[in-house]
């Protein structure tokens, strides 16, 4: 008898109901492109090993902590055991392609075919498979083998020069990026199986977040292609917006953003600042002005807001409709009233820790639901229900492949 | 192998999309989703056009509309159609436009929504089957949904503007203000974002799901992607801020001619950079394995080690070596660098108005329904074809356009 598979609470009714993926990925990037189809319903099965754990199952080397801060990346998946170094887990690797619509995996381009589930053998198995690779740096060209990490990919695309005070170096941007490359690899894979709807074909997705970084920044690119400029960092400033900045507010580190493009816009700053004679004066008269005299003009918007509470800057200018904001620390974006009313925290309860709060799908449907509903599984947690109830191996046969550490 | 694709079918072929947006984010949706062979429409001011084409950059510095690269990066692939919704003429080729469309996007806030009669109640009425998608700073509902806001302001509300910069440039400038991504990247997250949950609704849809909304905050999408200081709350009650987030070992390294970054998770890549700086005491594994130590010193003597190289030979060397270096690129050395451009990463584009360039292409590739790359349209090109194909004779479209309705 096979024990049926558990589905998720929303996978009945999610965009992606019905869909399975095999998720050979590891670390963040590959995981968080898993995360998103698994909120949108998707059944993302989780191939692991204790042979080689998962970074985010360890100790980190840089946090130096539990992973239980990393809950979130494998959140609505089941977790299977493989020891991809043993013949006989890569045929049980290739059996739960056979039954899957989507393989995610993000080692270097190569480790799939040197392991016997390249490309080639997934469509032996399963001729309309679709593979999506995420990599650093793409499959093909000269540096398709370089290691990468999150700042890695912002440094190589130009993210990482463009981020930063002008006169100091270019600022690494972090987990984000390894996100953000989730998300694009979610999205070649949604247009993978959209594109077999059509075509009845399968493919392998190449996704690079280098490009990706690159392609973030077509405009300094465009830039560079028509005047030979090179673009580099301005701080919180913009090409088309005078004063924009981050201003220090009243307290230790409470800080306000403020971005005035128009004229009206400035004279409602200058209105809500109490018409100070500085403000009034013609150096800072219209746009193109405000723009050239940037530098004394912050340092006069500086001394207003350093005297004021934060949100009170903020609701100041926002009802006289300026753009202005408070820089939200993680706590209050935690904490924040209109993130809270929407629902940005759902909690998920935890059998160690009980109740505890995530975040939510970034999109609401109105009919589809994405959600978010169950933490991270244990190690091997879903073994019996994906090798009896979805294989069919019986029982005694999966705890002998577990003693000899193909199932493990 | 796999059958060859000789139709040259798309992912999204005869998808129709009606765009309503301006700027970075969602006009970046619809390209990416034009660039899966979608129909995508976009509607025009008659008068000013996407803002996004007064913004450059131009050719030789020269402003002019049709040869703005903001404009004509993120417009790639889409169709452009002049309308004044202002008025109720515009509003109501609108509506016929609306009828034969499967997806709306629009990025207007709920109040602008109202006034312009995009809420779902009534595109719902003019067509049922359709997915409509709103792509907002702060979503579609809740008390900061109609807040001002540009890219700057969503960066800082979303976590992670205020954990900016870390690493070298805070240990230089710990006093100044915490920073925004630069390149608007906060809107570029927004719009790939909501792209992907639009392609959910078109695949439900095809699957049977018809007619539904997706509201798409970009606050909500930044969250989403740095989710991960909001776990470290929760779960180990630990508060990050710019100054406790920052590499012990590696980070930004200052080169001789720039900057490269060093990051070595593991104990074989901190063996290899042992190796590469000729295994000086101070880079011993044992060392590496307790930064908490010895990480300031490691990072004062690699600094002082890449300070005079070149970052390009550090970048091959170390990586031969199993080490993660990788330099800091500006745009000309992205533009001219041999490994994308090995990819077919830079592709032309002709324009009959901003001329002819290499354009940044799709940072993915799908083999079988390849991507579609083509030049942004000229403001309203397509308004006389589209109103033509409504049923509009040509002496209506000249009274449309003398009364500024297209």
């Amino acid at each position: 008898m096979n024990i049926p598979i558990t589905p998720n609470a929303n996978s009945s009714n999610g965009p992606l109901s019905g869909i399975r993926v095999a998720d050979f990925s590891v670390h963040a990037a590959g995981p968080f492109a898993g995360l998103m189809l698994a909120e949108m319903g998707a059944q993302v099965i989780k191939i692991e090993s204790s042979a080689r754990l998962d970074i985010t199952r360890r100790t980190h080397t840089m946090y130096g902590k539990p992973p239980s801060s990393f809950e979130q990346i494998n959140a609505n998946k089941m977790s299977a055991c493989l020891n991809l170094k043993e013949p006989q887990a890569i045929e049980l690797a290739l059996q739960l392609v056979s039954v899957s619509d989507l393989v995610l995996e993000n080692f270097r381009p190569g480790v799939m075919d040197r392991l016997g589930i390249g490309y080639t053998s997934l469509i032996n198995v399963k001729p309309d498979i679709i593979l999506v690779s995420l990599s650093s740096n793409g499959q093909t060209g000269p540096e398709s083998n370089y290691a990468g990490y999150a700042p890695m990919f912002a440094a190589l695309g130009g993210l990482g020069h463009l981020t930063g005070y002008p006169d100091g170096p270019p600022v690494e941007l972090r987990h984000g990026m390894d996100h953000t490359g989730g998300m694009l690899a979610a999205f070649a894979s949604l247009a993978g199986l959209c594109a077999k709807v059509w075509s009845s074909l399968g493919q392998h997705v190449d996704v690079s977040i280098r490009d990706m970084g690159a392609s973030f920044i077509g405009p300094a690119l465009l830039d560079y292609a028509m005047n030979q400029r090179n673009r580099t960092r301005i701080g919180n400033r913009d090409d088309s917006s005078a004063p924009q900045g981050v201003y220090r507010c009243l307290g230790e580190d409470n800080w306000v953003a403020i971005s005035v493009s128009s004229d009206d816009e400035w004279h409602s700053m200058v209105h809500a600042m109490g018409y100070p004679d500085w403000a009034t004066n013609s150096q800072f008269g219209d746009g193109f002005k405000r723009w050239k005299n940037h530098d004394e003009l912050d340092l006069l918007i500086e001394k207003w807001t350093s005297g004021i509470e934060a949100s009170q800057v903020s609701d100041s200018l926002q009802d006289l409709g300026v753009a202005a904001s408070v820089s939200l620390s993680p706590k209050q974006v935690f904490e924040d009233n209109h993130l809270v009313e929407r629902e940005a925290f759902p909690m998920i309860f935890d059998k160690e820790k009980g109740q505890q709060k995530a975040v939510s799908p970034p999109w609401k449907f109105s009919k589809t639901v994405a959600a978010i509903d169950k933490w991270t599984p244990e190690l091997g947690e879903n073994n019996i229900e994906v090798f009896n109830g979805l294989l069919g191996l019986e029982i005694p046969e999966i705890e002998i492949l577990e003693k000899h550490q193909v199932i493990w | 192998m796999t059958t060859q694709n000789s139709n040259n079918m798309t992912a999204l072929q005869g998808i129709r999309i009606l765009e309503i947006s301006t700027m970075v984010a969602a006009p970046f949706t619809g390209k990416l989703l034009a660039s899966l062979g979608a129909d995508v429409v976009k509607i025009e001011h008659p008068r000013t056009g996407d803002p996004s084409r007064r913004r450059g950059p131009f050719p030789s510095d020269d402003p002019h509309k049709e040869r703005s690269g903001t404009f004509l990066y993120l417009n790639t692939g889409k169709r452009s159609v002049c309308l004044n919704l202002d008025e109720p003429q515009g509003r109501t080729i609108l509506n016929q436009l609306v009828g034969l469309s499967d997806v709306v996007i629009h990025d207007k806030q709920p109040n602008m929504a109202n006034t312009l009669g995009l809420l779902p109640d009534n595109l719902f009425q003019v067509n049922p089957k359709l997915i409509i998608s709103s792509v907002t700073p702060y979503g579609s509902t809740g008390p900061d949904s109609n807040k001002y806001a540009k890219d700057i302001n969503i960066f800082h509300s979303a976590g992670e503007g205020n954990l900016l910069p870390n690493g070298l440039a805070l240990e230089h400038f710990p006093e100044r203000a915490p920073i925004t991504a630069g390149s608007l990247m906060g809107s570029y997250q927004g719009g790939l974002t909501a792209a992907v949950g639009i392609l959910g609704a078109i695949f439900a849809k095809i699957n049977g799901q018809i007619a539904q909304t997706v509201d798409c905050s970009i606050q909500e999408a930044q969250l989403n992607i740095g989710y991960l200081p909001i776990q470290r709350i929760e779960s180990e009650g630990f508060e990050e801020t710019r100054f406790s987030r920052f590499f012990r070992v590696g980070g930004v390294m200052p080169t001789d001619d720039g900057y490269i970054e060093l990051l070595t998770l593991e104990p074989r890549q901190w063996e290899g950079l042992g190796k590469y700086l000729g295994e000086p005491d101070w880079a011993s594994p044992d060392k590496f394995s307790d930064p908490a130590t010895y990480g300031a010193g490691i990072n004062e003597n690699v600094r002082s080690w890449t300070k005079i190289r070149n970052k390009n030979d550090i970048y091959h060397d170390g990586q031969a070596l199993g080490v993660p270096f990788a330099p800091y690129y500006t745009p000309g050395e992205i533009f001219e660098n041999v490994h994308q451009r090995s990819r077919g990463f830079f592709k032309k584009l002709r324009h009959p108005e901003a001329g002819d360039y290499e354009y940044a292409n799709l940072p993915f590739n799908l083999p079988e329904t390849p991507t579609i790359l083509k030049r942004a349209p000229l403001l309203g090109e397509h308004t006389k074809e589209i109103l033509s194909n409504l049923g509009y004779s040509k002496s209506e479209v000249i009274m449309l356009y003398r009364s500024g309705t297209i």
